[in-house]
């Protein structure tokens, strides 16, 4: 079942367009991710579903109503802010109340629904704390549970773990995904962080000025990118892209040319003219110190990165001729691993393992073998 | 080398009280004296007496102005933050055409001289049919404040964080709900300075109490003050009007008292991250 469906929607602020003429369907009892960079249109797009901003074109529906013309309070659907957006001069249990006054519950029923939100979300001993006598993560709980006690269709959260610091970003990560499974609610999270969007997604939505680039299980979105710019944005660090050549050889095989030394092999349905410019993009986890891999790439380490559990080994790939660009792959290899910089040093990868990418940046189908 | 900068700094600290103290000290001394003391240069008085006190609080009028004077300062402020309140929402949050057109017009009404108005003032009183009553300074002393008041009060509002509307606004609040509850509560160290400023300008205000009213029963103390004449024409009963002025500025000096802790205070911390 659709919970949230966007259909054709655009919205421009004067003359700029922010988001293009752009459909979705969110699933209900899942999480979906807006992931992309600033200014890709993702919170803009969280807030025409929440009703804080009109969309210029196009329909929103929540629970298969339509819902372009309804006030925000009456679209069934909670936030969660960045800045937490607490009411400073109300305690926790008034913060929560705030929204309820206005649906006109009996008041027992208002009491109930308070002291439950509290209680699952850890929040009991703090209800008659104002809100700057707790800390980040208890303010951030508040946020959550005023969203929580109206029991909206959908759950909104923009960037909600932005201002924490990294330790406890992980734990209320860890936190609103327990919280959410449990409760089997639809939720929709806006976040730049690729780590929280792999982590927490049933799915994956990324946007890059104004447009879905793809969509899809998060393991699919980073395994089988449709684009270099998804390949590009998920994964950190990121997945590094070498310029090659194609060459055909035969129907249906190709061959791919790149630094110097023997050509991959590969097969593809694709046609192309022999000689196209492409770039062929391996994650930095998919190189490995192996001379037995068929790919292999060659070249001198100018800096290496000891993160105690693993080595980020960046190379700068030696060039076939003086005129071709200069490209640099990180590797992330054993920790114990040992290299020195400035030294030569040769990387090897399964073909298997990487994608080839036209030059305006579509992927293109192939298998190697 | 430090000290030179430590004795300039409380030398310039001294300078500064001693001006700002010094009028209201002398204006003290001397409604404690009586009689040819009055002209002898003292810093404390040799025979310091009450008698002014008590001959300014025994007149009738003088304490039927002191009421006026709250009455109408008290109605000054009190509207004035309200319809400040409101107008400084509409002038911060919500987006219209000719916005700072209506800015710039609240702007440049407060650099008109008082004495440019006050002809059209007086026909407009006239007309509304407000002369020689306390309603009409009111109206006139509104003209006065408001400016710096909305002023005032629109910069403190676009201080509050837009989220924190937003999500009143998904907590189900219309606009005056979300002026009254949200913003209000958020807006007192600000209420309470702009308060007390609309406060003190219409209690000192001398003009348009003068020109606005006729008898001594409608009379603010400023005009009250100035009206106060002694036994002969050649006289200026010198000790009255310092013990009237002492009177009158002692409310004030309570009232900062009061507002202190409101005026100086954030309430917003705890609102967004801090």
């Amino acid at each position: 079942m659709a919970s949230v469906v966007l259909r054709n929607i655009a919205k421009k602020f004067g003359k700029v367009e922010i988001v293009h003429d752009l459909s979705l369907v969110v699933e209900s009892n899942a999480l979906t991710v807006f992931v992309g960079p600033s200014g890709c249109g993702k919170s803009t797009i969280l807030r025409c579903i929440a009703g804080l901003e009109e969309v210029s074109s196009g329909d929103v529906f929540i629970d298969n109503v339509r819902v372009n013309d309804v006030v925000p309070f009456k679209r069934g659907v909670g936030m969660v802010f960045q800045s937490y957006a607490l009411y400073p001069h109300m305690n926790v249990y008034e913060n929560m109340r705030f929204g309820l006054l206005s649906l006109g519950l009996p008041k027992a029923e208002i009491h109930a629904r308070i002291e439950k939100a509290a209680e699952i979300l850890a929040l009991t001993p703090y209800l008659q704390r104002k809100p700057k006598q707790l800390s980040g993560g208890q303010r951030q709980r508040v946020a959550m549970g005023r969203a929580l006690v109206r029991q909206p269709k959908v759950f909104l959260f923009d960037e909600p773990l932005s201002n924490l610091d990294a330790a406890l970003r992980t734990k209320m990560r860890v936190e609103i995904a327990r919280l959410r499974k449990s409760l089997g609610a639809t939720a929709i999270y806006v976040t730049h962080d690729q780590v929280e969007a792999m982590t927490l997604a049933d799915k994956i939505v990324v946007l890059r000025a104004g447009r879905i680039e793809q969509q899809g299980s998060p393991l699919d979105v980073y395994h089988n990118p449709v684009n270099r710019f998804v390949a590009s944005f998920l994964g950190s660090p990121a997945m590094n892209f070498v310029p090659g050549r194609l060459r055909s050889g035969g129907a249906k095989s190709a061959q791919l040319e790149f630094q110097k030394g023997n050509p991959l092999e590969f097969s593809t349905n694709a046609s192309f003219q022999s000689g196209t410019e492409v770039e062929f993009g391996i994650r930095p986890e998919h190189l490995t110190i192996n001379p037995d891999l068929r790919g292999q790439l060659q070249g001198k380490v100018f800096a290496v990165e000891k993160l105690g559990d693993q080595a980020l080994v960046h190379l700068m790939l030696d060039r076939a001729n003086d005129s071709q660009a200069e490209t640099t792959v990180v590797a992330r290899l054993p920790w114990d691993m040992k290299c020195e910089v400035d030294t030569d040093l040769s990387l090897g990868f399964d073909p298997d393992r990487c994608h080839l990418f036209e030059s305006h940046g579509t992927r293109l189908e192939s298998s190697f073998h | 080398m430090k000290w030179v900068g430590k004795i300039a700094f409380y030398f310039l600290v001294t300078l500064i009280v001693f001006y700002a103290v010094f009028p209201f000290y002398w204006a003290v001394v001397t409604s404690l004296k009586n009689g040819a003391d009055l002209f002898k240069v003292e810093w404390i008085p040799t025979s310091p007496t009450l008698v002014n006190y008590r001959s300014i609080l025994t007149t009738d009028s003088f304490l039927q102005s002191v009421l006026n004077s709250v009455l109408v300062a008290g109605a000054t402020s009190l509207f004035a933050l309200l319809i400040a309140i409101l107008s400084s929402y509409s002038l911060s949050r919500v987006r219209f055409r000719g916005r700072s057109l209506v800015l710039l017009t609240i702007l440049s009404v407060s650099m008109f001289p008082q004495i440019a108005v006050l002809s059209g003032m007086f026909e407009l009183i006239r007309w509304l049919g407000l002369y020689n009553t306390l309603s009409g300074l009111t109206f006139c002393y509104m003209a006065l404040v408001l400016p710096f008041t909305v002023w005032v009060m629109r910069g403190f509002m676009k201080s509050i964080p837009k989220e924190l509307e937003e999500a009143a606004i998904l907590d189900g609040c219309g606009p005056t709900r979300i002026v009254f509850q949200v913003f209000f509560p958020l807006m007192k160290p600000a209420l309470a300075t702009t308060g007390l400023l609309a406060f003190i300008a219409a209690w000192n205000e001398f003009l348009f109490a003068l020109t606005f009213t006729l008898s001594s029963d409608k009379r603010t103390v400023p005009v009250a003050i100035a009206m106060l004449s002694g036994g002969s024409q050649f006289e200026l009963p010198w000790g009255n009007i310092m013990a009237a002025s002492v009177i009158v500025t002692l409310p004030l000096i309570g009232l900062v008292l009061i507002f202190q802790k409101h005026i100086v205070s954030g309430l917003t911390s705890g609102a967004v991250k801090g």
